[in-house]
C-alpha cells in the first residue's frame, strides 16, 4: 500500500477520528523501512501512476503482533484503572 | 569541498532525492484529486492540501536522516571537520604526522625487505630430504632416490649458491646460479613468465632459465627470449624461459639469477663420493614425512650395501622435513634479524603512537572549551568520539603516506648499505608491493586504535562541572614510553657492543703484514697437471719478489668458503687443503707437535677443538684419514668471527689442482704496498686470467665485520629514532602536566615555599613514572637479552643514566618556566 493509501485508510477505518499528520507520515515510513519491518517497491497505482508501495515483512509481522499485545495490555490496564476511579 | 566530492555526493543521492520527490508528489496529487472530485476549486484544493501537509522541506529532511547514506554524509562531515581542524593547527599536525611517519615508515622499510622472502611460499606436500648432518649428496645417489623411492611422486635436486659468469669478454658478469635436476620447477609450482621452465627430461641438454630481474635488465624483457644463447662459464646454453618475479631460488635472502641443467658439471655425474646436491621432493598423497623418512632410510641402507664407500662412514640418517629450502648460510641469521627488526620497529611504532596519544590528550585539554560547547549543544558522545577518531585517522593516513614515500625512497639506499659480505654483490629483493601497502595502511588504522581511542574517549567524557582530573593516563603513557625506549636502546646496545667486541677479537691469525689473493682458473680450462704447474709458477713468482717473507697456497682461507669432509666417528668436519708453509705465512702459532716441512705432503694438522675431541688430555697425536697428524694449532674462526670453536682439519699438500685456490703472502713491510705488484706479477703469467684482486688481511677481516657493523648501524639508528621520539613525547607529556599545575605551583610559591623546594617536589613527582618505566624497561631488556645473548651491565647502566638525565631535563625546563611566572598573574589566569 502506498503512503497516500495508508493515510486515507487510517482516516476511513477510524471514521475520521484519527487524522494522520501527513508531514510525519513519510519520515515514519522511511524509519520503519530502515528497521526492516516494511519493504518498499515502485509499482503502478490504481490510476496508472507509479507509486511507492510498502509491504509488511515477516519481521514486521512479528513486531506488529508484539506491539498489538502490548497495546492490549496497556488499554486493559488503563480501562481497569478508569473503572476503579 | 572540491567539485569532485560534490559530484560524487550528488550522484549518490540523486536517485534517493528523485524517489522522495516522486513519492511526496504522488501523495499531494492524490489529495488534490480527491478534493476536486468532492467539488472543490482546483486552486483552493491545492492550497488546502499544502496547508494540511505542512512543510514539505522538513518532511524531506526528516526522511533523508533515515536514508542508508546518512552515515556516509556524516562521515563526510567528520572528515571535513577533521581536515579543517588539523589544518588550523599546523604545528600539532606536523608533529603528530612526523611521529607517525617515523613509526610507520620504519615498519614499511623493514617489511618491504622481509616480505619478498618470508612469503615465498613452498607448496603443500613439498619436503626437504637430507642426511641429518646436512651433507650434500652425489648425483648417483640422487638418481637412485629418484628411481627407487616409493613415497614421493616428484623428486628434484639443486646445487644452490654457484657463481656463474655469464656472457663473454667485456660483457661478462658474475651472477648467482643454481644447477637444477629433476622436477625442480614443477614441484615448487613455479609458472614461467616467458618461455618454459626446465623439467626432468631436460637433464642432458645445456639449457638455462633466467630470473625476471636478469631478463629485464640484460635482455630488456625481450618476449622472444626463449631459444637465445646464454654463455655460462664459457659454455653456450639455450635459454628455455624466465621465472616470475616472485621466485628467488634456493639461496634466500639472495636472489638467484640463472638456473641451469647439470651440463656444467659433467665431471661430477659419474661419482658416488662427490656430494654436491641438496634434494627436495613432493610427497605422494597420504604419506606423512615420518613414513617417507623411514622408507628413505631403508632405501639408503640397501644402497649403502650395494655401493659400499671407500671407508666406513658414521651413521647419518636421512631426515625428511618441511623446508627451509634455503641453502644460504645467512638464512638463519636473516630470519633472526628479520624477527628482531620487526620487533624493534614494532616498538618504535608503539612509541610513536604513545607520542601522538600524548599530543592528542594535550590538545583535548586545549580544546576543552570547544568540546564543552558541543556537548552542551547536544552532540551525542558517540558522534563526538567518532569525530575525534576521524581526526586521528587522518593523522595516521598522513603519517602513512609520508612513511611509505620515505620507505620507497630509502629502500634502494638501504639495500646499497648492505655489506658486500652479506650481499656478495647479489641483490636483496625489496619492493613496495600491494602487501607492503596493505601493511602500511593497517598500521595507519592501528594508530587510530593505539593513539586515538583513549584520548578521544577521555575527551568526550569531560564533565562540564569538574576540571580535567588527575592525569593517570598520562602517567601510564610516561611509564610505557620510558620502558619501550629502554628496551629499544638496550637492543641497539647489544649490537653495538657485539660489534665493538668483534673489532677487538683475535681472529686466530696475524692479519697485519698479510696479503691474500683469490685465484680462479676456471676460465683457463687447464688440465690437472697444467693447473698444478701454474700454481707452482704463481707461488714461485710471488715468492721471488723483494720484501716477501713467505708464500703459501690454500684452497680455503679463514672466514672463507666452507668445505667439509666426512670422517668416521666424527661426521662432517670442516677442512682445508693448505701448503706446508701455510701456518708460518698466516701467523698461526704452534700449540703442540712440529711444523710440517716444505717437502712433506700427506700430513695433517688439527685445531685445538679437533685435538680435544680425538686425543683429550694431551694424548699423543695419531692418524686421521691416513695422514699423520703432526701439529695442533689454535682454533681459527672459519665462518664468522663470533662462532664457537669447531673442529677443523688442515690437510697438507704440495700440489694444488682445484680451479679455485687462494694465496697467502706474508710481507716484511705494510702489505698494501705490495698489492699492485703482486697482482701484476700474477696477471703477467696468463693474460686470460680474470682480474686479480689482492686484499690485505685487515681488509679481509673488515669485510667479515660488515654484517655486525651493519646491524649495529641499523639498530643504533633505530635506537636513536626511538630515543628522539621518546624524548619529545616525554617532554610534551611532562610539560603539559606542569602547565596544568601552574596555579598550584603559584599558590605554593605565594604561600612562601622556596622555588628550589617546589622544583625538587616536581622533579620527585615526575621521577616516579620515569623510574617505574625504567624498571619495566630493564626487566624487559633482561628477558630479551637472554634471547639475544650478551647485554652487559655497563651498557645497560649507561642507557638508564641517559634516560634518567633526559627525563629530568624534560621536567626541569618546563618546571623552571612555571616557577618563574608571577604567582599573581598565574592565579588570575584561571
Amino acid at each position: 500500500m502506498h503512503g497516500y493509501g495508508i493515510a486515507s485508510r487510517i482516516e476511513q477505518v477510524s471514521e475520521e477520528l484519527l487524522r494522520v499528520e501527513e508531514g510525519s507520515l513519510y519520515p515514519a515510513l522511511h524509519r520503519i523501512q530502515q528497521t526492516g519491518w516494511i519493504r518498499a517497491q515502485w509499482k503502478k497505482s490504481e490510476n496508472g501512476r507509479p507509486a511507492k508501495f510498502y509491504r509488511l515483512t515477516a519481521a514486521g509481522q512479528k513486531q506488529l503482533h508484539s506491539e498489538e499485545e502490548r497495546w492490549r495490555k496497556l488499554t486493559r490496564g488503563v480501562s481497569k484503572i478508569l473503572r476503579f476511579a | 569541498m572540491s567539485w569532485i566530492q560534490r559530484l560524487a555526493a550528488s550522484l549518490r543521492s540523486q536517485k534517493l532525492e528523485r524517489d522522495l520527490d516522486q513519492e511526496l508528489a504522488f501523495h499531494l496529487d492524490m489529495r488534490i484529486r480527491e478534493k476536486i472530485a468532492a467539488g472543490a476549486d482546483p486552486d483552493d484544493a491545492r492550497r488546502d492540501v499544502l496547508r494540511r501537509f505542512g512543510s514539505i522541506d522538513r518532511a524531506k529532511e526528516a526522511c533523508r536522516e533515515h536514508s542508508t547514506f546518512a552515515w556516509l554524509s556524516a562521515l563526510r562531515q567528520d572528515l571535513r571537520y577533521a581536515a579543517r581542524n588539523l589544518s588550523k593547527n599546523p604545528a600539532f599536525t606536523a608533529a603528530a604526522a612526523a611521529c607517525l611517519a617515523i613509526g610507520i615508515g620504519a615498519n614499511t622499510v623493514v617489511f618491504s625487505f622481509v616480505n619478498a622472502f618470508l612469503f615465498q611460499s613452498v607448496p603443500a606436500g613439498v619436503v626437504r630430504i637430507a642426511p641429518a648432518s646436512g651433507a650434500p649428496i652425489s648425483y648417483l645417489e640422487f638418481q637412485d632416490w629418484q628411481r627407487l623411492n616409493r613415497v614421493f611422486d616428484r623428486v628434484f635436486a639443486y646445487a644452490p649458491g654457484e657463481l656463474f659468469t655469464i656472457g663473454r669478454g667485456p660483457e661478462s658478469q658474475p651472477v648467482l646460479g643454481e644447477t637444477v635436476l629433476g622436477d625442480y620447477f614443477r614441484t615448487l609450482a613455479v609458472v614461467p613468465a616467458a618461455g618454459r621452465l626446465l623439467d626432468a627430461s631436460d637433464e642432458s641438454q645445456p639449457l638455462a632459465v633466467i630470473s625476471h630481474q636478469l631478463w629485464r635488465h640484460r635482455f630488456h624483457s625481450d618476449p622472444a627470449i626463449a631459444g637465445q644463447i646464454l654463455w655460462i662459464d664459457r659454455q653456450p646454453f639455450t635459454i628455455a624461459g624466465v621465472v616470475p618475479a616472485a621466485f628467488h631460488g634456493m639461496m634466500a635472502p639472495w636472489s638467484t639469477d640463472v638456473w641451469a641443467t647439470a651440463a656444467l658439471h659433467r665431471d661430477r655425474l659419474s661419482s658416488r663420493n662427490m656430494g654436491w646436491l641438496a634434494t627436495g621432493a613432493h610427497l605422494k598423497s597420504g604419506i606423512a614425512p615420518r613414513q617417507a623418512a623411514a622408507a628413505m632410510n631403508s632405501l639408503d641402507a640397501e644402497l649403502k650395501l650395494e655401493h659400499p664407500g671407500p671407508q666406513p662412514s658414521a651413521p647419518d640418517p636421512i631426515v625428511v622435513d618441511r623446508p627451509g629450502l634455503s641453502a644460504s648460510p645467512i638464512w638463519q641469521v636473516f630470519l633472526v634479524m628479520s624477527a628482531l627488526l620487526m620487533t624493534v620497529v614494532g616498538i618504535v611504532y608503539l612509541i610513536a603512537c604513545a607520542n601522538v596519544a600524548g599530543l592528542l590528550i594535550a590538545r583535548a585539554a586545549a580544546r576543552r572549551r570547544e568540546i564543552f560547547i558541543r556537548l552542551s549543544l547536544g552532540v551525542s558522545r558517540g558522534r563526538l568520539v567518532r569525530q575525534l577518531l576521524t581526526e586521528s585517522l587522518l593523522l595516521g593516513l598522513l603519517g602513512a603516506a609520508v612513511g611509505a614515500a620515505v620507505a620507497f625512497l630509502a629502500g634502494d639506499a638501504l639495500a646499497a648499505l648492505f655489506p658486500t659480505s652479506i650481499s656478495h654483490g647479489f641483490q636483496f629483493r625489496h619492493a613496495i608491493d600491494l602487501r607492503v601497502l596493505a601493511w602500511t595502511l593497517a598500521l595507519a588504522v592501528g594508530s587510530v586504535l593505539f593513539a586515538g581511542l583513549l584520548p578521544s574517549l577521555r575527551a568526550s567524557r569531560q564533565n562540564l562541572a569538574a576540571p580535567a582530573r588527575a592525569p593517570r593516563l598520562r602517567q601510564f603513557l610516561i611509564v610505557a614510553q620510558v620502558a619501550a625506549s629502554v628496551l629499544v636502546l638496550a637492543t641497539a646496545g647489544v649490537f653495538v657492543r657485539s660489534f665493538q667486541k668483534a673489532l677487538a677479537l683475535n681472529p686466530g691469525f696475524d692479519a697485519a703484514h698479510l696479503l691474500t689473493v683469490d685465484l680462479s682458473l676456471s676460465d683457463l680450462h687447464y688440465s690437472r697437471p697444467q693447473t698444478q704447474d701454474f700454481y707452482r709458477q704463481v707461488r714461485d713468482a710471488v715468492a721471488a719478489l723483494p720484501g716477501i717473507e713467505s708464500v703459501s697456497l690454500a684452497d680455503v682461507l679463514p672466514l672463507g668458503n666452507r668445505r667439509e669432509v666426512r670422517i668416521p666417528q666424527l661426521g662432517a668436519i670442516a677442512t682445508a687443503t693448505v701448503g706446508p708453509d701455510y701456518f708460518r705465512t698466516m701467523g698461526i702459532p704452534l700449540l703442540r707437535g712440529r711444523e710440517p716441512q716444505r717437502d712433506e705432503p700427506s700430513l695433517a694438522v688439527v685445531n685445538q677443538a679437533l685435538a680435544d675431541r680425538l686425543w683429550p688430555n694431551r694424548q699423543p697425536l695419531g692418524e686421521l684419514l691416513h695422514r699423520q697428524v703432526v701439529e695442533v694449532v689454535p682454533n681459527t674462526p672459519q665462518w664468522s668471527l663470533t662462532e664457537t670453536p669447531r673442529p677443523f682439519l688442515y690437510q697438507i699438500a704440495t700440489q694444488f689442482d682445484q680451479p679455485l685456490t687462494a694465496l697467502a703472502i706474508r710481507t716484511a713491510a705494510p702489505p698494501a704496498n705490495f698489492a699492485s705488484q703482486v697482482s701484476e706479477t700474477i696477471q703477467r703469467l696468463n693474460a686470460d686470467l680474470p682480474p686479480i684482486l689482492a686484499q690485505t688481511g685487515e681488509q679481509r677481516l673488515r669485510l667479515w665485520l660488515e654484517p655486525q657493523r651493519a646491524a649495529a648501524l641499523l639498530l643504533g639508528t633505530l635506537g636513536l629514532a626511538a630515543l628522539a621520539l621518546a624524548i619529545t613525547g616525554l617532554y610534551a607529556l611532562l610539560a603539559q602536566l606542569l602547565v596544568q599545575r601552574t596555579p598550584e605551583i603559584a599558590v605554593r610559591v605565594a604561600l612562601g615555599a622556596s622555588r628550589r623546594r617546589v622544583l625538587a617536589l616536581l622533579l620527585r613527582q615526575s621521577a616516579i613514572p620515569v623510574a617505574a618505566g625504567i624498571a619495566v624497561g630493564v626487566a624487559a631488556s633482561a628477558a630479551f637479552a637472554r634471547l639475544l645473548g650478551q647485554l652487559d651491565a655497563p651498557t645497560l647502566l649507561a642507557i638508564v643514566a641517559l634516560i634518567a638525565t633526559v627525563s629530568a631535563a624534560a621536567t626541569a625546563i618546563p618546571a623552571y618556566r612555571a616557577l618563574r611566572i608571577d604567582p599573581a598573574s598565574a592565579l588570575r589566569c584561571e
